[in-house]
């Protein structure tokens, strides 16, 4: 024992511990600020001929009609198109986000992103299937969208049923989903080939990402199921930071792996698929806002799941600046953006070799 | 706490790794499972803790057959510490790494009592002021010290350390013994540790259980169990066994017996068949 | 040779009126008896509908208030005069959409010239203020500096086909928004701008033309252009209306660029199909319903031995913007060499033609310029007193009001006799 050593004590650990969970938790309030900013970035960005004040006005005149008004530019601007976009943008970036953290912690493999329970597959195919074939499980206005959703969910479901019975280890799941990928893309791929052109150019412009067609409702259907799942999957954080120390140590430990997996797979394919309904696929957000994530602030799940969740939004709302605003009028699809974007960044990520523990 | 195994079988479709394994722990006792390699010492730990389910037998906590236990439950009565490799753990700091111990205990969050109760189980291993270290940073030693503290930050009353010293230095390996052995005596918990080194099985524990293939072949104190017949007979080395050091035999292996049909090589289910077999022998 | 030399129909012109056509419903409200006009009829039907004499009708409530009575009769007296304030239109998404009269400025959403040469040739060109990228910026498919001169000062992008920019819509302000591509169209987002999803197609095309002049309040410019197609439509049935089935060139038609090997024949039903039958050629592809495409190969064109073949051709190949037949006859004599092909009749006697696909298939009076020339090509003797050039000279001049020379450029080739 080396006796020049400095007596620590407890009180100096729990405070040195205080202050590095401090540390976690100001990261996650200073990202909220930096997507509040981005949102109002966002917010007053465009080709409307409005200005900026313009734009604010009309956003309080929402709320404070007695100290506030707007032209009825700017209110459709900011309330039918900008916010709807915006809103959705965000539900998404959270959604996709913390989907994916997740999804990399159960299987245990960094490229894991939200569409690896081919959630993406499924979700093309029921579009495509309402829109070339007119066929599907749900009717009317929302035939494009409940399809997609009824699909991605089954696909999903599909794997984790597999995993189920056979045994929910990573590779089990991974090697499912790779199979069932193969034969959904096989029958989208189909159906677009024996398609009407008009329409098959429709399904396959649907499945590129985008927040075109947001809207309130879809808003609020997806922010409902977001919120809903965000607090069902942060219960198990806690198992999820035990899960890091090996299968066997966090059985050890109380945990019942399987049906953590299981458990948490169903929650996430439930709001992935929600989002993608309604947004098509977007990109790397769900496998790049977690390694970011997890650089700055570690892998306690505790945190990383809202972190990862709000530098996905922030990601999603700066797409959607992008993409609006690169060459007007002409709109980018956001899908895009976050490719073109994500693809270098995660190049990037892995030459530094800062991806935590991969 | 008292555990108690019955005619425990374990095994894969191809071939039986436990046969009919009795056995009992009794409370506050330190038990020493020896054998050589592939004889079933780990895979009798795992069962023990419900890692890995049996065939046949039964394994009773205090009177309750473990399978009706939950996995929560379990970890409440019984701490394993797996064996560490050279692989690497995922980061984390220690005191983390130790408060996943409190796990079985948490409710939605821990409190501010699990931390101090982390920081005071990473006192008594030595390695307080490594508490905000990344565990990846440490020295093997230090890192099993951690997963000892994992195991003792649950608060249970069984231990199983599944072969603690194998990549320990003589110094860590004499504190992480001695740290167990004196959580037994002074706390009253019971711990069955699997380890190679014959001596420190015969200096630190109360009994000792000696394994082959997968059955128990001798069970008793350490100088009943280490004899140069059992050792022999098991390894297939020729020890020589000095009884002084205060009752706890010593063991000095002389050689192997390379050139005789090693025991246990005998029994185990070789590939090559019978006539291959006997052309290399002819 | 299916050319019936000697079976020859008196040629007569007929003037519109007793069109054989088929008849439809103008979709406008106040069009109560249902027929192709607003006029006194409706006036009488509604003085029965009101007395109950007569039943209710889809288009009897004129002003869409939910009863039929006296402001109804207003209402359509209004728009006979051309007075009205508001417009109730019927459109494609099945919604009834009010539209405040007169509309001044307008946005084209759409992908598809027809329509766009439909508003012209009702003379409101002058009127619109917005149209999707294609049109207007260099590069994309419908950007002609010839063809579509007046979009390319003034007329401002609003954003791709699948993607409006509705910002951009918001701003231009335009009474009215017309989309031939409501899938792609939502009008929640501009939702002070009317919105009417209306297609012009081979199909629809009088009826439409009829709409958008009530809507534009261009109606005798509509009817002359109406009468106009109806005479040529006619006169085209007429001379082939006596060739039997059997007797009809089997026309194949496909895209076709040097060394293609794979080509896409569209389905019986669309469009392209359509021009020919209306031409009297027998469609080689019948089998192929719908009005998606299917890929086939050489060894399907051959066994089926087509006697003529009609390629369309892309803007580098042919339009009014090429002076040269170059290119089009290098496509055209690397197809006649290919030795696949050399036993095929078209190939045999060398009745291989192109057509400019943006110019005459998306455009071109709806098909009909385009069903003229396939016409000529196929029955030459039959329509030799036609000056198919003369024909598409008026249209251009006379219909789409523009200083084009149609016998400068190349829109089609070889040009018949």
């Amino acid at each position: 024992m080396n006796l020049s050593e400095l007596e620590i004590s407890d009180e100096e650990i729990l405070n040195s511990y205080q202050k590095y969970m401090g540390r976690k938790a100001i990261f996650i309030v200073s990202s909220i600020l930096v997507l509040v900013l981005a949102a109002g970035l966002a917010g007053s960005m465009g080709q409307a001929k409005i200005t900026i004040w313009d734009g604010y006005a009309a956003f309080f005149a929402k709320f404070f009609p007695n100290y506030f008004s707007s032209s009825w530019l700017a209110e459709t601007t900011i309330w039918n198109l900008r916010l709807p976009r915006i809103a959705l943008g965000i539900i998404a970036g959270i959604g996709l986000g913390i989907a994916g953290c997740i999804m990399q912690g159960i299987l245990k493999n960094p490229l894991a992103s939200p569409y690896t329970l081919g959630i993406s597959a499924g979700a093309s195919f029921g579009a495509s299937l309402a829109i070339i074939g007119g066929a599907g499980l749900v009717g009317g206005d929302y035939l494009i969208i409940g399809n997609a959703f009824a699909f991605s969910l089954l696909v999903s479901l599909i794997i984790i049923g597999f995993a189920a019975r056979r045994g929910a280890t990573p590779e089990t799941m991974v090697l499912v989903g790779i199979a069932i990928l193969y034969i959904f893309s096989a029958a989208t791929t189909l159906l677009q080939y024996f398609g009407e052109e008009t329409a098959v150019v429709q399904a396959v412009f649907w499945s590129v990402g985008s927040l075109d067609r947001a809207s309130w409702s879809k808003v609020l259907i997806a922010g409902s199921v977001v919120a809903l799942s965000i607090p069902l999957l942060m219960m198990k954080s806690w198992d999820m930071n035990l899960l890091t120390s090996g299968d066997d140590s966090a059985r050890s430990l109380g945990v019942n792996v399987n049906r953590i997996r299981i458990y948490t797979m169903a929650i996430i394919s439930l709001m992935v698929s929600s989002i993608v309904c309604f947004t098509g696929t977007i990109g790397f957000i769900g496998l790049v806002a977690p390694h970011i994530t997890r650089i700055i602030i570690g892998t306690d799940y505790r945190y990383l799941i809202p972190a990862s969740g709000i530098v996905g939004a922030i990601l999603v709302v700066g797409s959607d600046v992008i993409s609006r605003n690169v060459i007007p009028p002409i709109i980018i699809p956001v899908g895009v953006i976050t490719a073109f974007m994500g693809g270098p960044l995660f190049l990037y990520l892995i030459m530094k070799r800062r991806m935590g523990y991969f | 706490m008292k555990l108690i195994l019955k005619d425990l079988e374990f095994g894969y479709s191809s071939q039986l790794i436990l046969k009919k394994i009795s056995m009992e722990l009794r409370p506050s006792e330190m038990l020493g499972v020896i054998g050589p390699n592939g004889s079933g010492k780990s895979t009798l730990i795992q069962c023990i803790d419900g890692l890995l389910k049996p065939m046949n037998g039964s394994i009773l906590l205090d009177g309750t057959d473990i399978k009706g236990i939950s996995r929560k439950e379990m970890a409440k009565k019984i701490g394993y510490v797996p064996q560490t490799s050279s692989r690497s753990f995922f980061p984390s700091t220690v005191l983390d790494a130790v408060l996943m111990g409190r796990r079985p205990h948490l409710g939605w969050r821990s409190s501010g009592g699990d931390v101090k109760k982390a920081i005071k189980v990473l006192r008594l291993m030595g390695i307080e002021n490594l508490a905000m270290n990344d565990i990846n940073q440490l020295s093997g030693g230090q890192q099993q010290k951690v997963l000892i503290a994992r195991a003792l930050a649950q608060e249970s009353s069984i231990l199983l350390l599944d072969e603690p010293t194998s990549n320990l230095d003589i110094k860590h390996q004499l504190e992480v013994v001695e740290i167990i052995r004196e959580m037994v005596v002074e706390r009253g918990i019971s711990a069955i540790m699997a380890v190679h080194d014959l001596n420190l099985a015969s200096k630190y524990t109360d009994r000792i259980i000696m394994m082959k293939e997968g059955r128990i072949v001798d069970q008793g104190v350490p100088s009943e169990v280490l004899t140069q017949e059992n050792i022999r007979s098991v390894y297939g080395v020729v020890a020589e066994v000095i009884n002084n050091n205060g009752g706890s035999p010593h063991v000095i292996p002389v050689k192997s017996l390379r050139h005789q049909k090693s025991p246990e090589l005998g029994n185990f289910p070789s590939k090559i068949s019978q006539k291959e077999h006997a052309k290399v022998i002819a | 040779m299916n050319k019936h030399a000697s079976v020859l129909l008196t040629v007569i012109f007929f003037t519109a009126l007793s069109a054989s056509a088929v008849s439809y419903t103008l979709q406008i409200f106040g069009n109560a008896n249902m027929d192709e006009i607003i006029d006194d009829a409706d006036i009488s039907y509604l003085e029965k509908v009101i007395k109950g004499e007569a039943d209710n009708t889809k288009f009897s409530d004129a002003n869409n208030d939910g009863t039929v009575d006296e402001k109804d009769i207003d209402q359509v007296q209004n728009i006979i005069d051309g007075t009205e304030e508001i417009l109730v239109v019927f459109d494609d998404t099945a919604r009834s959409v009010e539209i405040p009269e007169p509309v001044k400025s307008f946005v084209y959403h759409g992908h598809n010239s027809y329509v766009y040469e439909t508003v012209r040739a009702i003379g409101v060109s002058d009127r619109i203020i917005g149209i999707t990228d294609r049109f207007v910026t260099p590069g994309g498919n419908r950007y002609s500096k010839t063809y579509f001169p007046e979009l390319l000062s003034n007329v401002e992008s609003v954003g791709e086909l699948q993607t409006v920019n509705y910002e951009v819509v918001n701003n231009l302000n335009p009474d009215v928004v017309l989309t031939d591509a409501r899938e792609y169209y939502d009008h929640t987002k501009t939702p002070d701008t009317p919105v009417i999803a209306l297609d012009v197609n081979i199909t629809n095309s009088k009826e439409a033309a009829m709409r958008y002049g009530y809507i534009f309040g261009k109606v005798s410019e509509a009817k002359e252009y109406v009468d106009w197609s109806t005479e040529i439509e006619n006169m085209i049935s007429e001379k082939i209306k006596d060739i039997p089935e059997s007797e009809r060139p089997l026309a194949y038609f496909s895209g076709y660029d040097l060394d293609r090997t794979k080509f896409s024949v569209p389905g019986t039903d669309s469009y392209r199909a359509v021009m020919i039958k209306n031409a009297g050629g027998r469609y080689m592809g019948d089998e192929i319903k719908g009005t998606g495409s299917q890929s086939v190969d050489a060894e399907w064109v051959i066994a089926r031995n087509p006697d003529v073949i009609f390629f369309s051709a892309g803007n580098s190949v042919l339009g009014y913007d090429i002076y040269s037949p170059k290119n089009a006859t290098e496509a055209i004599d690397e197809f006649l060499k290919r030795p696949e092909f050399a036993d095929v009749e078209a190939v045999k006697n060398k009745q291989v033609y192109m057509i400019s696909h943006p110019y005459i298939l998306c455009g071109g009076a709806s098909g009909l310029i385009g069903s003229l020339y396939y016409a000529k090509w196929l029955y030459p003797d039959l329509f030799k007193d036609i000056d198919v050039q003369e024909v598409h000279q008026e249209f251009v001049s006379k219909f789409q009001h523009l200083d084009l020379d149609v016998n400068k450029c190349i829109s089609a080739y070889p040009l018949p006799e």
